[in-house]
């Protein structure tokens, strides 16, 4: 390999390098978006949460939350989710999934799936699917939280069953788990609240953008509502029910959006390691240069040493030669 | 500015975009249409003496005729009315002494400018629109007409069917179509609505 070989590969891997440098950028750009509509969703969700707590805390009698009764039966439904697309790293998330499933899934709860993976694995498990979904069901989220909380509040009303999880085949990489969520019945303890700090809100630039200054202003009026002097059309459990309807899909719409965030982590990782492999090969790259070119230079200096000898012995010195050695090597 | 009138899409606050962006855009007026109440008149300007009672009003499926003003304060140029028709699930109005703040919790459909402007042209063919022929504005399977989802509606609420029918899904069929009645019902409310201004 002559030096005019290597300053084109060396040209070559830093327009690669720059070009996963814009690619990390991008990408982050896009985790960044996606945080702030995952905030988004949590403060209003959390406000929803807490609206129907009040309520509930006021009229306890009325079950607003749907809290099992004592000696009443568990009755499970899951609901499983593919993972988008096929590679190396869903993989590894579909084998988590069965583990998950064997572990945690008996025979007498129900499962619904979305997608072929998974409702393969629920029918080698022999577990009780009662309905296949294609995954175009899940990727087109309006109509799947729809869909999802039309299902749950449907199945709950009418006792067929009244515990509710959804799993995403997407890892949460703070807890090394698939990432799940119960959906039914709503308990404080297992949403994720995210508190609305009204100062640092009215700090923050993002408040410029339009999203969050209609957040803002949906959470100030929620927050101030004084419930006992409120009328409920047409009654208090229709808007309970309403409001858990609501309430699940935003938890759904949450869980995507995370599972989104982490699977844009997952690609800035895989990213930066690309760049330092890249910088790796820079590295050794660089290191050939400059011994090629030090053997070069040993040879030049060897040949122009020659040289001086034969000029010191004939009058006329083929420089002109050496040169043509020099551009050749 | 004076905001007596706010409008959120819960779920996904993004999705407001699709009805209006509410820093180049003002919010005129909206008229909530329902199944079971009188049209709701919702002002952006209103009289704020007025005392009213605090109401907080669900509905599963609602039609709303947003009126949106671009350019509302830019005195170089003029300002734009803009109206959009929107058919939309688990609505939530709430009524304050000041405020009406809006929330759509689910999804919602525009509805074609075109399919209004059609039936403007010619009064009478309004009335004897069937319900059929404003299928394909919804997500509805072709061959089934609402008459026919609306009778298959009523059997299920047939006593021997409610008690014997525990399938989910099969009761997720029943409510989709009841909202898809009650969806056709809303669209042609919501033409009405527009005639009769």
């Amino acid at each position: 390999m002559n030096t005019k070989e290597l300053k084109e590969k060396q040209n070559n891997l830093s327009f690669f390098l720059k070009y996963v440098d814009v690619s990390k950028i991008i990408v982050l750009k896009n985790i960044n978006e996606e945080n702030r509509k995952l905030k988004n969703i949590q403060y209003l969700k959390t406000t929803n949460f807490n609206f129907l707590k009040k309520a509930n805390d006021k009229w306890p009698d009325l079950n607003l939350f749907d809290k099992m009764k004592k000696g009443e039966q568990p009755k499970k439904l899951y609901f499983l989710i593919d993972p988008e697309k096929i590679d190396d790293i869903s993989v590894i998330m579909l084998k988590k999934l069965q583990e998950l499933l064997s572990k945690n899934i008996t025979q007498d709860d129900y499962v619904i799936t979305f997608g072929e993976h998974s409702n393969l694995m629920a029918q080698k498990l022999e577990l009780n699917v009662i309905e296949k979904f294609p995954l175009e069901y899940y990727t087109n989220l309006d109509h799947f939280s729809d869909l999802t909380a039309s299902i749950i509040d449907l199945g709950t009303k009418n006792n067929i069953f009244n515990q509710v999880e959804i799993i995403l085949s997407n890892i949460e990489f703070s807890q090394n788990e698939l990432i799940k969520r119960v959906l039914f019945p709503l308990d404080h303890e297992k949403i994720d609240m995210v508190e609305f700090d009204e100062k640092k809100f009215e700090d923050e630039e993002v408040m410029e953008s339009l999203n969050n200054k209609d957040v803002y202003n949906f959470i100030k009026i929620y927050k101030n509502i004084d419930i006992t002097k409120i009328v409920w059309e047409p009654n208090i459990t229709f808007f309970a029910s309403q409001m858990k309807n609501i309430i699940i899909k935003q938890i759904i719409n949450e869980a995507k959006t995370k599972a989104k965030i982490e699977q844009l982590r997952l690609e800035f990782k895989l990213l930066e390691e690309k760049k330092n492999k890249l910088l790796e090969k820079q590295e050794l790259l660089i290191r050939n240069f400059n011994r090629i070119r030090k053997e070069e230079s040993t040879i030049q200096s060897l040949l122009l040493h020659s040289a001086f000898k034969v000029s010191e012995q004939e009058p006329m010195p083929p420089l002109m030669n050496i040169k043509d050695n020099k551009g050749g090597s | 500015m004076s905001k007596n009138l706010i409008v959120t899409t819960t779920i996904n606050p993004d999705l407001l975009l699709k009805i209006y962006n509410s820093n180049i855009e003002e919010l005129v007026k909206v008229v909530v249409l329902t199944l079971d109440y009188k049209p709701i008149e919702l002002f952006n300007n209103r009289n704020q003496k007025s005392q009213r009672t605090n109401k907080l009003s669900m509905f599963d499926v609602a039609g709303l005729i947003v009126t949106t003003m671009k350019n509302p304060d830019d005195e170089t140029a003029k300002p734009i009315k803009m109206k959009k028709m929107i058919l939309a699930q688990d609505v939530s109005l709430l009524t304050e002494n000041n405020v009406d703040l809006l929330c759509l919790g689910g999804t919602f459909d525009i509805l074609p400018n075109d399919l209004i402007l059609e039936k403007y042209k010619n009064i009478k063919e309004i009335k004897n629109t069937t319900l059929e022929e404003l299928d394909k504005f919804l997500e509805l399977p072709k061959n089934e007409s609402s008459i026919k989802a609306y009778l298959k509606l009523t059997d299920y609420f047939s006593v021997k069917n409610y008690f014997n029918n525990n399938n989910v899904l099969k009761l997720l069929d029943h409510k989709s179509e009841a909202l898809n009645v009650a969806k056709k019902t809303l669209i042609k409310s919501i033409i009405a609505w527009q005639i009769r201004k």
